[in-house]
């Protein structure tokens, strides 16, 4: 409390009583208009909810979409496959011995010549050589049409080897859900190729690809902390866009812009109030920060593995922070009030910016959607390299980000 | 009862907002009247606080008591409201009593809180919130000089100055 002899004086004691703790009468007009400022705040109070709901349902759509278009796709080369099953079956009936004969030759060469697997980093085709159609067997015309539109199918790792029967069953079984006593028929040249050509072409980087550049649209929720991964607040969000510089089959460098919106609580050891005079002599027990950052990633990212539609990928490297918006609160000891402390509250636009303050470490799922358009879902985690803010804090981020890609030429 | 409606508070539920509202408006009022200008500024000032209340009730530790720490914050409220109202011309000083020391058998309690609100809200708002700092909520100079971002001497000079001029008002009232 106050100075000793100070309660003595009859003004202060005066004042001290008739003011302290009266009770004013209720106005419902007061309420009206602190309910119309909730009202306007609660929209606006947590943006990322909308963000991230509007993220969701447009994944879900293009998830949906792809779904959609891959299973019309399987149900054309379907109702195409059962066509010619139908047509090869009464070739088959009128041309029983010779036709046997000729396959069987057709095996024994193929059997005994060598036969290098189907890879995506040499992209070898399969042999040919020891199928080489005999002009007017229609079947080993229809089993050479199959191996050449596999040769011009870019599988990674289909595991598809030289023998044309093994070739034709690879073609079924991953074109249809046809049954195995359905593999021995061969498709029509025309259908299988037809069927194969109308399958996009690969999306991620491969044998064969180009350097491009894909931009994307991000955004996600982000989880901060200072000092250590632990004790986190409220989730804060990522919105930005990106882009990734092919230079190889499998290698990129990535950067961006993203304008984050963290919130964290940092312990008395985990601010620096040397800087600045924060209150004078008493001690902060906590601080909570929420503050608008923007994000530079410089990332080189690897595909492990690629698929005819979709990747897997890591990448790593380093962020850049440039403090926009610090807004603190900060909870100090008070034995003058009943709780034992007190809260006050400061802000800064001071714009200062940290290079390569944190490393980030991400992998990824990217999903292909057409040739140029894709979705992808990255989590990821920054790891604060020095402090940043006012208070210099040692960092920490996780979180998830949602992007929609679109692959330049 | 009251861990009820934080509760609800917790969860944005407007009728619990509604409820805190109502069973501190009277508490909340008492305090920013003696820091505003006006009745107005004043509901306004609590509107400000409940509403860092109610965006900040997540923060709030429920194994503290709740009212000194809504207290603090309409009163830190109350004290950034004085800050973004600086550079609003300071109201009229009243003379400084020719004496400079009050008289002690002058003061009557019959004055109404009314009345002594009139006379608080007659004060520059400098000098009202020193006063109101120091006497009613009982904070030391070097705290108010802190919160207010002036010196210590600065605070003790207000306060001083104000207490003579509430002298003044009072003896103006009893003439």
């Amino acid at each position: 409390m106050n100075e000793i002899g100070k309660n003595n004086d009859p003004l202060e004691n005066f004042f001290r009583e008739k003011l302290e703790d009266h009770n004013i009468a209720y106005d419902e007009r007061d309420w009206e208009k602190l309910e119309q400022r909730l009202d306007a705040a609660g929209t606006a109070s947590q943006p990322w909810i909308k963000w991230a709901a509007a993220a969701a349902i447009l994944l879900a759509s293009l998830l949906g979409y792809f779904i959609y278009e891959n299973y019309s796709a399987i149900n054309r080369i379907n109702d195409q496959l059962a066509n010619e099953k139908s047509s090869v079956t009464e070739e088959q009936s009128s041309q029983e011995l010779p036709k046997s004969k000729s396959e069987e030759q057709n095996q024994s060469k193929a059997k005994k010549g060598t036969q290098p697997e189907h890879s995506l980093a040499t992209d070898q085709p399969v042999n040919t050589s020891s199928s080489n159609p005999i002009p007017g067997d229609k079947s080993t015309e229809l089993l050479a049409a199959n191996i050449e539109a596999v040769n011009n199918w870019d599988c990674v790792s289909c595991g598809v080897s030289s023998d044309p029967q093994q070739i034709s069953l690879a073609l079924m079984r991953s074109t249809s859900p046809i049954s195995s006593e359905n593999a021995n028929h061969q498709p029509t040249p025309n259908a299988g190729q037809k069927g194969l050509a109308s399958q996009p072409r690969r999306w991620a980087a491969g044998a064969g690809a180009s350097p491009h550049i894909r931009l994307g649209l991000v955004v996600g929720p982000d989880l901060s902390t200072a000092g250590s991964l632990s004790n986190f607040e409220r989730p804060g969000y990522k919105l930005g866009v990106k882009a990734d510089v092919f230079l190889g089959p499998r290698f990129a460098i990535s950067t961006g812009i993203m304008h984050s919106n963290v919130r964290y609580t940092a312990g008395s050891s985990e601010y620096d109030f040397s800087s600045r005079y924060i209150a004078d002599g008493i001690a902060v027990q906590e601080t909570f920060a929420e503050c608008a950052i923007l994000e530079i990633p410089l990332t080189f990212r690897y595909n492990v593995k690629d698929f005819s539609q979709s990747g897997l990928f890591v990448s790593g490297g380093v962020s850049s922070y440039i403090m926009l918006n610090e807004h603190y609160q900060f909870t100090y000891e008070d034995r003058y009030n009943a709780n034992g402390e007190s809260v006050r509250e400061w802000s800064t636009r001071s714009g200062r910016a940290h290079i390569f303050s944190n490393a980030r470490i991400s992998a990824g799922y990217e999903q292909a959607l057409s040739n140029h358009l894709g979705v992808q879902i990255q989590p990821y985690l920054n790891i604060p390299l020095s402090g940043v803010g006012a208070g210099k804090v040692e960092l920490y981020s996780v979180g998830m980000l949602f992007s929609f890609n679109y692959k330049l030429r | 009862m009251l861990e009820k409606i934080i509760k609800g508070c917790r969860k944005g539920q407007r009728e619990s907002q509604k409820e805190l509202y109502k069973m501190f408006y009277g508490y909340g009022m008492s305090i920013t009247l003696r820091y505003a200008d006006s009745r107005d500024q004043a509901a306004e000032i609590l509107n400000d606080a409940f509403m860092k209340i109610f965006t900040n009730i997540a923060q709030y530790d429920p194994s503290r008591p709740f009212k000194p720490w809504l207290r603090r914050i309409i009163i830190n409220t109350a004290i950034n409201a004085f800050h973004s109202n600086k550079t609003i011309p300071e109201k009229q000083r009243l003379e400084e009593s020719q004496n400079g020391m009050y008289r002690q058998e002058q003061i009557t309690s019959g004055i109404s809180y009314k009345e002594l609100i009139a006379m608080v809200q007659q004060l520059s708002p400098a000098y009202r919130t020193v006063f109101n700092l120091y006497v009613i909520e009982g904070f030391k100079h070097r705290e108010i000089a802190d919160m207010l971002g002036i010196a210590v001497g600065t605070s003790k000079s207000n306060l001083a100055k104000a207490k003579q001029n509430l002298q003044a008002i009072i003896e103006k009232n009893l003439v």
